[in-house]
């Protein structure tokens, strides 16, 4: 047994990443428009999850077939969105106006985030009811087409994950460089008062990246139903550490960095527990009868390490650090393209 | 009959327990402006001092002192439990053999007062101590940062800790099996109420004097205007560490006298649903940076809980859930209920009021004359 990890491994880490990247980067659009940490980024992503149980419990459970991850994202991104822009609209702004302050809004989001959750829970336990044993103890990933990688038959949502990751963010981009509203979009990220001035309806642009927020979301959640052991909403929880740690990787400050932020999280998260593992079991052999270490329930304690390491030396993530002035540093200043001087 | 359950001993005890907790947030929350969402853990901090050191303290303690009586209870334990161990701290904190140490070691701690009182106060100086740490390392990293950053942090840390470290590594504390604390005296449950009932009422005396001297008000210069707070020479991160620390120690406590009535508990049932969001609910609904709000918050919202509990069959199929989800919508229906307090009325039943502090007095007595 190798220390590094195998192909297929890597493979279903990245989807993971990708799933995770997508939601950092949704986490990051609305922190940079309304400043407001969205608690229940996580269980939002969740109706996108539970939407996508309820296909696989009405539609695929004997016949899956590729066209669940484009309704089951679809439906899952726009319930989602519709959920996230309700945030917005009929909670927080409302409450902003009378007044509260960014820890009003932040426990408000947190309530909102316990309300969610439990309605997605008496969802799956009581109107499920019999089907329970079935699915939620059940791999979710089995109900799935498969596909073979490097030898072996593995679920979709390896390569249907890291695409819809692809997708969406080059998607985004066109949005935010090539249409007006886009651009309308970044001028009120940068500066709400001076767009307002040029004639930017602000509110209309917070409330669409609410929803963009959401939608996104809602389409991670979905596919992203697919790496978990079980598909219960309430994993949320333990998610929400992981993409706020994609976001501070990547400095709440630009969408971008959001995505690359999540990825890497989601990345160490997942190598770091197996490299660690692996090496720990290379260097001490498990003996007969003995089961080999593994590390993979402790995977939150690298993301919460990473951000930790960030906040303390890097407080603005990723994109705060100078690379320009770190390549020069380290003599590489020809790759980065720019002399000194 | 039905109001006896209102009046019950555990009943009392929580609410004095939840009393301690919404003070603690509230000087962070109302008066310092630290959004802590991760209260649980440090209220876990207090249970584990009672669970995975306290079993082992204990044992330690009797190895020391009584050397034939460890002895004797360790063969008594390896008879009853069919296992191999040879020390006492090994028998009390292993979940496989904690339930068979456990009354030997209480049996002991009856007998010898002293050394029970002894205990009782080391674990009374660990939990303070574990409570500080951990209020320590949760918020380090965020604390010269926007209250953004340190919601975040210590939100995370909370649950990396509650739901992962002290769930998933068995010789912390049990694990996911869970043991046995260590309770002091005959009766637990008297103990716990005498305790708690202590406890909450210097901790409201506490907090009343710490927010009306000039440390409160420099908490709320940071709350209210960070840099302005700076400015007049006030180090916003010491303050805020301290604050942090000061109240971690207090919700440690009130966790330690929590697991008297429980006795034993896994770390997920101190979930951020049961000591973060309903705590907050509490200080929301009484209203934020008042002490009295707090202590009324708490009240209401427990007693609304249990009228909630107590119908919550029949609701539930007023809802055709077929009796199920009632905590669920219990948590629904909290959620609802901060939404409309924030909407209805942001600073609660009792507003804040101007902290009465010497300079205060005396500015008052001279606009008078």
């Amino acid at each position: 047994m190798g220390v590094l990890p195998s192909g297929i491994f890597f493979m279903r880490s990245l989807s993971y990443a990708a799933a995770l990247g997508l939601l950092s980067m949704g986490l990051t659009l609305t922190y940079v428009t309304t400043k407001v940490p969205n608690f229940a980024h996580a269980t939002i992503a969740m109706i996108g999850a539970t939407v996508m149980v309820w296909l696989i419990d009405n539609y695929y459970y004997t016949n899956p077939s590729w066209m669940m991850y484009l309704v089951g994202g679809l439906l899952g991104g726009l319930i989602a969105g519709l959920a996230s822009l309700f945030m917005y609209t009929g909670m927080l702004r409302p409450l902003e106006k009378r007044g509260n302050t960014v820890i009003g809004l932040m426990i408000a989001t947190f309530a909102f985030d316990i309300i969610l959750l439990n309605i997605l829970t008496i969802y799956m336990n009581a109107h499920r009811g019999v089907n329970i044993k079935q699915y939620i103890s059940a791999d979710v990933s089995s109900f799935q087409p498969k596909i073979s990688i490097l030898g072996s038959q593995i679920g979709a949502h390896v390569v249907v994950l890291p695409l819809a990751a692809l997708l969406l963010s080059a998607a985004f981009h066109l949005f935010l460089t090539k249409t007006k509203f886009g651009v309308a979009m970044r001028a009120t990220i940068e500066n709400p008062g001076l767009a307002a001035v040029m004639g930017v309806n602000v509110n209309l642009v917070y409330m669409v990246s609410w929803f963009i927020s959401g939608f996104i979301a809602g389409v991670a959640g979905s596919l992203m139903v697919f790496t978990f052991k079980n598909a219960n909403p309430s994993v949320s929880a333990l998610i929400i550490v992981s993409v706020f740690a994609g976001s501070i990787v990547g400095g709440l400050a630009s969408v971008y960095w959001g995505l690359i932020g999540g990825l890497i999280v989601g990345l160490s998260e997942k190598l770091g527990t197996e490299i660690t593992a692996n090496l720990y079991n290379a260097l001490f052999p498990p003996g007969p009868g003995e089961t080999p270490l593994s590390l993979a329930s402790y995977e939150k304690v690298i993301s919460l390490g990473l951000v930790i390491i960030v906040l303390l030396f890097s407080p603005q993530g990723l994109a705060g650090v100078n690379w320009r002035g770190l390549a020069e540093r380290l003599g590489l200043s020809r790759l980065v393209g720019r002399a000194k001087g | 009959m039905e109001t006896v359950w209102i009046f019950s001993e555990n009943f009392i005890i929580t609410i004095l327990v939840y009393i301690v907790v919404a003070l603690s947030l509230n000087l962070e929350a109302g008066f310092t402006g630290i959004p802590n969402f991760g209260k649980h853990l440090f209220v876990y901090a207090g249970v584990f001092a009672a669970q995975g050191i306290g079993v082992r303290l204990t044992a330690f303690i009797i190895e020391k002192i009584a050397p034939d009586y460890a002895m004797q209870a360790i063969q008594e334990i390896n008879q009853r439990s069919l296992t191999h161990v040879n020390s006492l701290v090994k028998a009390a904190a292993d979940p496989a053999t904690n339930r068979f140490a456990m009354p030997l070691m209480r049996e002991f701690l009856l007998q010898h007062v002293g050394v029970e009182a002894l205990i009782a106060m080391l674990l009374v100086v660990i939990t303070i101590l574990l409570g500080m740490f951990f209020g320590i390392i949760a918020s380090y990293a965020a604390v010269r940062l926007k209250e953004d950053y340190l919601a975040i942090l210590l939100l995370s840390f909370a649950e990396l800790m509650v739901m992962v470290i002290f769930y998933q590594v068995p010789w912390l504390s049990g694990g996911n099996q869970g043991i046995w604390a260590v309770t002091f005296t005959k009766n637990p449950i008297k103990f716990a109420l005498i305790a708690s009932g202590f406890l909450a009422a210097l901790s409201f005396l506490y907090a009343e004097r710490i927010v009306n001297s000039p440390m409160g008000r420099a908490m709320r210069a940071v709350r209210d205007d960070e840099i302005a707070a700076s400015v007049f020479g006030r180090d916003v991160a010491r303050i805020r560490l301290k604050v942090i620390m000061v109240a971690s120690a207090m919700a440690a406590l009130a966790g330690f006298t929590y697991i008297q009535i429980t006795s034993s508990s896994l770390s997920i049932s101190f979930n951020r649903v049961a000591w973060t969001f309903l705590p907050w609910a509490m200080i929301i609904l009484g209203g934020m940076a008042n002490n009295w709000g707090a202590v009324l918050g708490t009240v209401v919202f427990l007693i609304g809980m249990r009228l909630f509990e107590y119908y919550q069959v029949e609701i539930s199929s007023l809802l055709h859930l077929q009796g199920a989800g009632g905590e669920q919508l219990a948590n629904i229906l909290v959620g609802v209920l901060i939404l409309i307090v924030l909407y209805l009325r942001p600073q609660g039943i009792l507003p804040e009021r101007p902290s009465r502090t010497g300079d205060f007095h005396r500015i008052m007595v001279e606009e008078g004359e």
